[in-house]
């Protein structure tokens, strides 16, 4: 980051923060339908 | 509201109870004085021990707290007595703001013992009205003691119950130690901005709501237990 | 990227398409109706997935950079929806609890259970997205702001009950229990709410659409009803998982010849 694009105000790059939230939500959403999957009642059900 | 009638007898019950354990009174005591040593020894030095005496002094409290409301069920749970109680022709609201109350007086003895110990030990220069110091200490006993009462009777009967405790009492309490170390810190440092009042004012709010809603929560407690 | 428009088909679609005819196809071999599906949650699930990846797509590569933010403000469309529905599904668990004390009836026990988790869940990964949004535009991952602070405190919380939940071994103590502490914990997430206004903060306040540009506001809008509807997916798949733990703790049926 350069003195010049900070006087400017707006945030520059970031990307790999925005790559990351988007991965961990994706790791989340994945890992919860997982947990739900192993722990869903088998049979005697439908 | 006949169980308003109720409520100073189990109060008085409950600190007979205490008077008899005299012991366990006096283990909260030293209990937050070794803790205020410890808070003591944990720090890089001691000019800043004037600075922290209000946090410190509400850490004691919070840790000697949750100790004492460990016990404030566990003695009736070992002997058999809480069914006894409920058999009794007490009200389940009776018996909720007796021993709310009863905490609130024991924080208040321990708070009696360690202020004077902060003073002594972190010297803060005390540039405030001394009688908001006992505001703050009343509003902040109280607003502890509501919900743990209540966090108490949930936890006693749960398995692992010293440690569900304070998982489940902390979170609640977060606002009450904020605002009574806030605003005993404040105090000590002189309160240029009045803001003191601001933070009695949310202890105040918080009291009533817990006050008000946790004796109804209470009773469906002890209607399943 | 090229925008979702120019896609000879956008992702969403294509995995929405794909689900179709494997699901026709299922239906077809095992002689059901082609659209049945097993339970009626897997249709907002299956909506939510689609629509979740067409809106990552578009928060990602099609939205425009923000004018103060740039780019870091796409982090919002995962962090901004997670907000929303972690208090929405944290009001319903209010709500059920409220119900389970007045009515006594089990299904609102086991919603309760249901949303404490999914509501925890959505709870941390809003904090984390929280966390990797605030590291590149206030400079630090945590601040002792308010409103981090109050979130982390109902999260918490939360898990208390949860942790109370599991340790009580009397099913009717724990249903009522579980509601006790979650009415209780749902005190604090007031507070969270209303602490914006208590204390003044770096955090914006709760923007209004009208504050918002347009196109920001049109795919937020997507992503908040995608994790929506995927929230009621989770939340009916954990509630079906609490049901089913319900039955197998009911006492089982009398033998025949003890009822002849």
């Amino acid at each position: 980051m350069t003195p010049e694009t900070v006087g400017s105000g707006v945030i520059q790059g970031g990307w790999e923060y925005i790559y990351a939230a988007y991965a961990l939500s994706w790791v989340m959403l994945i890992g919860y339908t997982a947990s739900l999957w192993f722990r869903a009642p088998r049979g005697g059900e439908e | 509201m006949s169980w308003l009638w109720q409520v100073p007898a189990v109060v008085a019950k409950e600190l007979l109870v205490e008077w008899r354990e005299r012991s366990r009174v006096s283990g909260l005591f030293f209990y937050s004085f070794a803790l205020l040593l410890m808070v003591a020894f944990a720090m890089p030095n001691t000019k800043m021990l004037a600075d922290i005496a209000g946090g410190a002094l509400w850490l004691g409290l919070l840790l000697a707290s949750t100790r004492s409301l460990d016990q404030s069920f566990k003695v009736e749970l070992e002997n058999g007595a809480l069914e006894g109680l409920v058999l009794w022709p007490v009200d389940p609201l009776a018996l909720y703001y007796g021993k709310a109350i009863a905490n609130t007086l024991v924080l208040l003895l321990v708070a009696a013992a360690i202020v004077p110990l902060v003073i002594v030990l972190y010297h803060p220069e005390i540039k405030g009205d001394p009688w908001q110091l006992v505001g703050i200490l009343v509003l902040g006993s109280a607003a502890l003691a509501a919900p743990g009462t209540l966090v108490a009777a949930l936890t006693v009967q749960a398995r692992g119950s010293s440690a569900l405790l304070p998982m489940l009492l902390f979170p609640l309490v977060v606002p009450v130690v904020l605002a009574s170390a806030r605003a005993t810190m404040l105090l000590f440092d002189g309160d240029l901005m009045g803001q003191v009042d601001d933070w009695m004012m949310l202890l105040l709010a918080f009291d009533l709501v817990h006050w008000s809603l946790d004796g109804l929560l209470f009773t469906r407690i002890v209607d399943e237990g | 990227m090229p925008p979702i428009e120019s896609l000879p088909i956008s992702p969403g679609a294509a995995v929405g398409l794909v689900a179709l005819v494997a699901i026709v196809v299922a239906n077809q071999r095992a002689g059901r109706t082609p659209w049945a599906l097993p339970r009626w949650e897997h249709a907002f699930g299956l909506v939510g997935l689609c629509t979740i990846l067409n809106g990552q797509y578009m928060g990602l590569f099609e939205a425009p950079r923000e004018r103060m933010m740039g780019e870091v403000a796409r982090i919002l469309y995962v962090h901004v929806p997670s907000a929303w529905l972690t208090m929405v599904v944290f009001l319903f668990t209010f709500l059920f609890a409220v119900a389970f004390l007045f009515t006594g009836r089990k299904v609102f026990d086991q919603l309760v259970e249901a949303t404490i988790e999914v509501g925890v869940v959505l709870a941390i990964l809003l904090q984390c997205t929280g966390m990797l949004f605030a590291k590149p535009t206030w400079g630090m991952y945590w601040d002792w702001d308010p409103r981090l602070v109050s979130t982390a405190v109902m999260t918490l919380s939360f898990i208390g009950v949860l942790t109370l939940r599991s340790l009580v071994v009397d099913a009717d103590q724990r249903a009522t229990w579980t509601s006790v502490g979650a009415i209780l914990a749902s005190t604090s997430m007031a507070v969270t709410y209303y602490s914006v206004q208590w204390w003044r903060s770096v955090h914006q306040m709760q923007s209004s659409p009208d504050t918002v540009a347009k196109p920001i506001v049109l795919v937020l809008r997507i992503n908040a009803f995608a994790l929506l509807f995927l929230t009621v997916w989770f939340v009916a798949r954990r509630w079906r998982i609490a049901a089913a733990r319900a039955r197998e703790d009911e006492a089982p049926p009398l033998p025949e010849e003890v009822l002849a």
